[in-house]
């Protein structure tokens, strides 16, 4: 699910009025810009992270970049599919500086987290579960893994997907597939079953 | 394709068996049981995802949205005032500053070299007098040595000319200059008339005394139009010989040596 109470994306020539606000310097502006975007900034923010502190800092920071970049962008273009490529930037960068800290910080790695036998037949538990295929998507390639979020936590269409990582429908949807099955490889040994 | 083949020909076969068996159960009979639903396997990411989308959910229920927005505003609005602040000021102060600091270091870099250039080769590096220089009494004494030798020369070529004139066998006959003689002496008055610049020096004060009386006789054996009479021509000798400038010219040319050495 998108993040409850996200808004819809605002109309171009709302947006429009709202990027020549903030160029004067119009606080209410600045406001209701950050207001409709900030929830779906925070989702994938979250999704990259799994830490409601660093989630919050790159929603700050990405707002930040654009008001400073705004008159960088290109009238016409999807500007929601814009600002989520920012925000997916920085995730990178702050990602890849912040990966060791957060390797050492995590209470349980993936290597010590339960692991099923072979052919269990009962479940395992859903927030085992969700530890576990937080970890293995960690592991998967950068473009794999924003696929993977994009798709299942963000819940984005394919074609957004497209948008905000300016790649073809049918990258999107190869990169899915791989993204898939090397969840499933990796997720195996913790399911009891084998692929 | 031949998958669907198989399970397809299996669904057939059961039918035709008179089972009747499912679909997804004929299908399962055909794979021999072991395969299972393509689901099956992405139920647990599936479900891992939900769970990851649940707790994001019940994290943004926690999180004071209009306060983020207000900071995120706020920090915004400041960052342009400074941003604005910094342009404004940059043309008055900054860009002077630089070109200034762009000319010290330019300077101070120009002066480190000159006097690196000028430490390293020390002072014998001074540009010292050219070869086109030289003091005013160098010159005088140049111009006095090349005076001398044209003079001598000038004596030596005109000796040679009297000698013709006082020839013995020529003695009491009429003076008929020939070609060449004339053309000695028209060249002879020539170079007199180039070197006679350089006779100005006191030193060469005899010299040219000689020299104009030579000139003399040799402006008048230069007339190659004529001849002159017996008479004349024993004047001519009688002048010579009066003025004995022969012996002038030996002399002369003597003393221009010893002193030219």
């Amino acid at each position: 699910m998108i993040p409850e109470g996200a808004a819809a994306g605002l109309a171009p020539e709302v947006l429009a009025e709202l990027f020549e606000r903030i160029r004067q310097g119009d606080r209410e502006a600045y406001l209701l810009l950050t207001r409709a975007y900030q929830k779906k900034v925070f989702a994938l923010a979250y999704a990259f992270f799994r830490n409601k502190e660093d989630a919050l800092d790159l929603v700050q920071e990405t707002f930040l970049r654009l008001f400073q970049k705004i008159d960088s962008y290109q009238e016409g273009r999807n500007f929601e599919a814009w600002l989520l490529q920012v925000a997916r930037n920085l995730c990178i960068d702050h990602y890849r500086k912040n990966h060791l800290r957060r390797e050492l910080e995590c209470a349980t790695p993936v290597e010590e987290l339960p692991v099923a036998a072979a052919g269990a037949e009962e479940a395992i538990h859903a927030s085992d579960l969700k530890d576990v295929l937080s970890r293995c998507v960690e592991r998967l390639a950068d473009r794999q893994r924003q696929i993977f979020i994009m798709r299942h936590y963000n819940q984005l269409k394919n074609e957004e997907i497209a948008q905000a990582l300016d790649i073809s429908l049918g990258t999107v949807k190869s990169l899915h597939f791989k993204a898939i099955r090397n969840l499933r490889v990796l997720m195996e040994p913790y399911m009891g079953y084998r692929t | 394709m031949n998958v669907f083949r198989k399970s397809r020909r299996a669904v057939c076969a059961a039918l035709k068996a008179g089972a009747a068996a499912p679909e997804a159960k004929a299908k399962e009979h055909a794979m021999g049981g072991k395969r299972r639903r393509p689901n099956e396997d992405f139920q647990p990411i599936l479900i891992g995802a939900e769970a990851v989308r649940d707790e994001m959910g019940a994290v943004m229920k926690d999180i004071d949205w209009d306060g983020l927005s207000d900071r995120i505003a706020d920090t915004g609005l400041a960052e342009k005032r400074l941003r604005t602040g910094a342009a404004r000021r940059e043309p008055r102060r900054v860009f002077p500053l630089r070109f200034l600091l762009a000319g010290a270091a330019a300077g101070l870099l120009i002066g480190v070299l000159t006097t690196t250039l000028f430490l390293r080769r020390g002072p014998s590096a001074l540009p010292g007098p050219s070869a086109f220089a030289a003091s005013g009494e160098f010159l005088q004494r140049v111009e006095l040595e090349m005076a001398k030798r044209e003079t001598i020369h000038y004596l030596e070529q005109s000796e040679y000319v009297l000698l013709d004139l006082l020839e013995p066998s020529a003695a009491g006959a009429a003076l008929e200059p020939a070609g060449a003689s004339a053309e000695r002496a028209r060249g002879l008055l020539a170079k007199k008339r180039y070197f006679n610049a350089h006779l100005g020096d006191v030193r060469m004060a005899k010299a040219r005394a000689l020299c104009d009386q030579i000139e003399i006789l040799l402006l008048e054996l230069s007339q190659e139009s004529r001849s002159f009479e017996a008479a004349e021509a024993d004047e001519i000798r009688r002048y010579v010989e009066d003025k004995q400038l022969l012996l002038r010219i030996r002399l002369m040319k003597k003393e221009l040596r010893v002193s030219e050495a």
